[in-house]
């Protein structure tokens, strides 16, 4: 129980997971922690869906996230509930989500591992000649879970997002934040192809109108209207990014890539400004 | 009272306790760098028994987990650089000269040596094999190192030789994550996210813990010799490559410029700001520095990665083959990390498994290609640094992960085509240079035939105490909790090998 709170609040009602005797934190709400476990062994016998709709549905996880100065002072951890959780999501979350957002999600389930894009060089095994080989058509879009696992030679961007390498039993993640985080969803080609099909989506629902483009996609990311300050900030970006690919053709074939219908200056500028989208902390964190 | 009076209590005392707590986790936070934290402090705070004592040399902080700490006394080396020559070199064509052996050449190994001995090909009675090189005694340490490294054996007086280093797992991956995690199964931190764990790392626009490798492949054990293990993964080590991208990830797409980067990272992060003007969160504002870190170090690592600016003599005194791929390279490369602030460097460089199952492993063909290929580079290395005022506070390590017989391989029962040695746990050479290490000097000896330590026996614990000793730690109060007890790179052994220390 304590578990599945943390899976959805981002810290467990006994912060340390690993560890609910002694030798860890005790609980922030004690009673809850008991009533839920209650309900969850009697009322709902062991059902986990229906202890998660209880949890979801609860008025404490449906408040706001946001923080005023005086919870920031009174409770910057969020211990005591009085607003939503705001996480970063994990990296298995953060890849299936962008995967959907794109528009290039697999659905498809069961069977082996699939080795979505990864740089050369990452496997280098002796005394085999074990590679790793980027899959083909939808496997490469298929849910983290489904991501071919060598314990020796973990997927490296899933690693850097706090991933567990697997070889030690693991309760709890910690979360960090770092530079190298950025670099995999800026620049990690699985990253850009997928903004490269945000961009294609963007442009397939709303041809010919930037600020539609931004909205809409902004809107199925976020599944609220964007703000005017932002849209105005991402069409700057566009503006400029259209100005260099009308230009230079070289760039611009590159940047599109070939997930979008056509080549065009535009479409090359909707995609940077797809992988910015994809980037905005608001994206990348659950709140 | 009633059952609800009482549990109310209870609940009260409860909410009392967890007030204090916060009290003292904010307290704490507002003393580190920005006063932000994330979620995952407490359990890291509360150590194991007293709960008020903080971890020793460190404390974490997941919002800038790798400013430098400093150690909890003061250290003689600021960074490591650790050459591993992976498959394990032959201490017995390199450092440990054995005249004696050479009298025993084809003769049949000794029914005592074997008895109740397991090796991992070795079968039936081997054949003993003499040095398969000419030694000589060099510097005014006179110490002795074969013919096989022409350049190491003028710096020899610069080095510490610890003669006598054993294992206790002669398969190389378990031997790798014994020497480099304190434990031959998976799962345990290496030596380098110890240590960024407990230093943090002085160049913040570089990651803190920096691995490259050569000869083809990965070691045996994988990236789990630079897995951070429990430690928070942001301490593992990360790879740098001198093919590809030099960090992963760390160029921009093909089309586009670092004009439009640069334009889209502010862009992306004004809109964070609109997002913080919403949400008041301080981690939206440790998310925007993250960006322009990562901006930053686009620019820093390329630079430092690149070795094409070296002066000519430079090159010429590592050896280098720019442009490709290989142990001069990644040594020239950790000389200059190292010196841009990079706290632990590890080196990997594959291909040292002298079996003589075939020519490119045999003693006398294909390891003496090896040899060549590291002995300019070892020396420029400890040269460079020295020049460069870096030796003093830059621990430089170079070894393998066990040793090799000193019989001759044989497989299945009979001799193997070339000249080649098994793995053997019970002696090898390790060598230490920098850092607060004696110079020109020497400890532990093994017997005539170089087969068992006869004096100044050391194991991989010792070797991991004597590293985290001349950074500031001490390796038995330099714990990390995990699973309801405090672990160390140690575990329950190692001695610090004061004789080396100068």
């Amino acid at each position: 129980m304590n578990r599945l709170w943390e899976q959805l609040f981002g810290t467990g009602i006994a912060e340390t997971l690993e560890d609910m005797g002694t030798q860890g934190l005790a609980p922030t709400h004690q009673l809850m922690l008991d009533y839920l476990s209650y309900q969850l062994m009697h009322e709902y016998n062991w059902s986990v869906k229906r202890l998660l709709k209880e949890m979801v549905m609860s008025a404490t996880y449906q408040q706001d996230s946001k923080l005023t100065d005086e919870l920031k002072a009174k409770d910057l951890f969020n211990k005591y509930y009085a607003r939503g959780p705001r996480v970063r999501l994990s990296a298995e979350q953060l890849r299936d989500q962008h995967l959907f957002i794109s528009s290039a999600l697999s659905t498809k389930m069961y069977g082996p591992g699939v080795m979505p894009w990864q740089p050369e060089g990452i496997w280098l095994s002796p005394y085999n000649g074990e590679r790793w080989k980027n899959s083909e058509g939808e496997d490469q879009y298929r849910r983290a879970v489904y991501t071919y696992w060598k314990r020796t030679s973990p997927y490296p961007s899933m690693m850097t997002f706090d991933g567990a390498q697997r070889v030690v039993c693991n309760a709890r993640r910690i979360r960090t934040n770092t530079p190298l985080q950025v670099l995999v969803t800026l620049n990690d080609s699985a990253y850009l192809n997928m903004a490269r099909h945000f961009a294609a989506w963007m442009l397939e629902k709303t041809p010919g109108n930037i600020e539609q483009q931004i909205s809409t996609g902004y809107k199925r990311m976020m599944y609220k209207p964007i703000s005017e300050e932002k849209k105005k900030i991402l069409k700057d970006l566009y503006e400029k990014a259209l100005s260099i690919y009308r230009k230079d053709d070289e760039s611009r074939i590159q940047m599109a890539g070939k997930e979008v219908k056509e080549p065009t200056p535009e479409a090359a500028a909707l995609v940077v400004v797809a992988n910015a989208m994809l980037n905005l902390d608001e994206v990348v964190t659950k709140s | 009272m009633t059952r609800d009076e009482l549990n109310n209590q209870r609940l009260l005392k409860e909410a009392e306790d967890a007030v204090r707590k916060m009290h003292t986790r904010r307290h704490f936070l507002k003393e580190s760098a920005m006063g932000l934290g994330a979620l995952a402090m407490g359990s890291l705070l509360a150590g194991c028994g007293d709960k008020t004592k903080p971890l020793t040399g460190a404390a974490f902080d997941p919002v800038h987990p790798l400013l430098p700490k400093a150690p909890p006394f003061a250290g003689k080396a600021r960074s490591v650089i650790y050459l591993h020559m992976a498959g394990a070199p032959s201490q017995l064509e390199l450092f440990d000269y054995k005249p004696e052996l050479a009298k025993m050449d084809g003769q049949d190994c000794p029914p005592s040596l074997l008895a109740g001995k397991q090796f991992a090909f070795i079968t039936g009675v081997p054949k003993m094999l003499g040095p398969q090189a000419k030694f000589a005694q060099h510097g005014e340490s006179r110490a002795w190192v074969s013919e096989h490294l022409p350049h190491f054996s003028t710096v020899v007086d610069e080095v510490s030789f610890l003669k006598a280093v054993t294992t206790d797992q002669f398969n190389h991956a378990p031997a790798q994550l014994l020497l480099h995690t304190g434990s031959p199964r998976l799962g345990r931190p290496s030596m380098g996210s110890w240590v960024t764990y407990g230093l943090g790392t002085e160049n913040q626009n570089l990651p803190g813990f920096v691995v490259l490798t050569s000869g083809g492949s990965f070691p045996d054990a994988g990236k789990s010799v630079w897995g951070s293990g429990f430690l928070p993964s942001v301490y593992q080590g990360v790879q740098c490559r001198s093919e590809g991208d030099p960090v992963l990830f760390i160029n921009d797409p093909k089309g586009m410029n670092r004009d439009l980067r640069k334009a889209s990272i502010e862009a992306i992060n004004n809109v964070n700001r609109e997002e913080y003007n919403e949400y008041n969160d301080p981690e939206i504002l440790s998310r925007i520095s993250q960006y322009e870190m990562a901006y930053r170090m686009q620019i820093t690592a390329p630079e430092v990665m690149n070795i094409n600016d070296e002066p000519a003599y430079i090159h010429e005194m590592y050896g280098t083959k720019p442009g490709k791929s290989c142990f001069a390279n990644n040594v020239l490369l950790a000389r200059k990390l190292v010196e841009k602030g990079v706290r632990y460097v590890q080196l990997f460089d594959w291909g040292w498994d002298a079996h003589g199952d075939g020519a490119y492993n045999a003693l006398n063909l294909g390891i003496i290609n090896k040899y060549r290929s590291i002995d300019k580079a070892i020396t420029a290395l400890l040269l460079d640094l020295k020049q460069r005022g870096l030796l003093e506070e830059t621990l430089v390590v170079w070894g393998g992960e066990f040793g090799r017989t000193p019989m001759m391989e044989n497989r299945n029962g009979a001799q193997n085509p070339y000249k080649g040695r098994d793995h053997h746990t019970d002696a090898f050479t390790i060598w230490m240079a920098g850092g607060g290490i004696k110079r020109g000097h020497s400890y532990g000896e093994t017997d005539e035939i170089g087969y068992s330590p006869i004096s100044g026996k050391v194991e991989a614990f010792d070797v991991q105490a004597t590293i985290l000793h001349q950074l500031g730690f001490d390796h038995e109060q330099f714990t990390y909790p995990f699973q309801g007890r405090p672990f160390r790179l140690t575990d329950v052994a190692g001695k610090v090998i004061h004789d080396i220390i100068a």
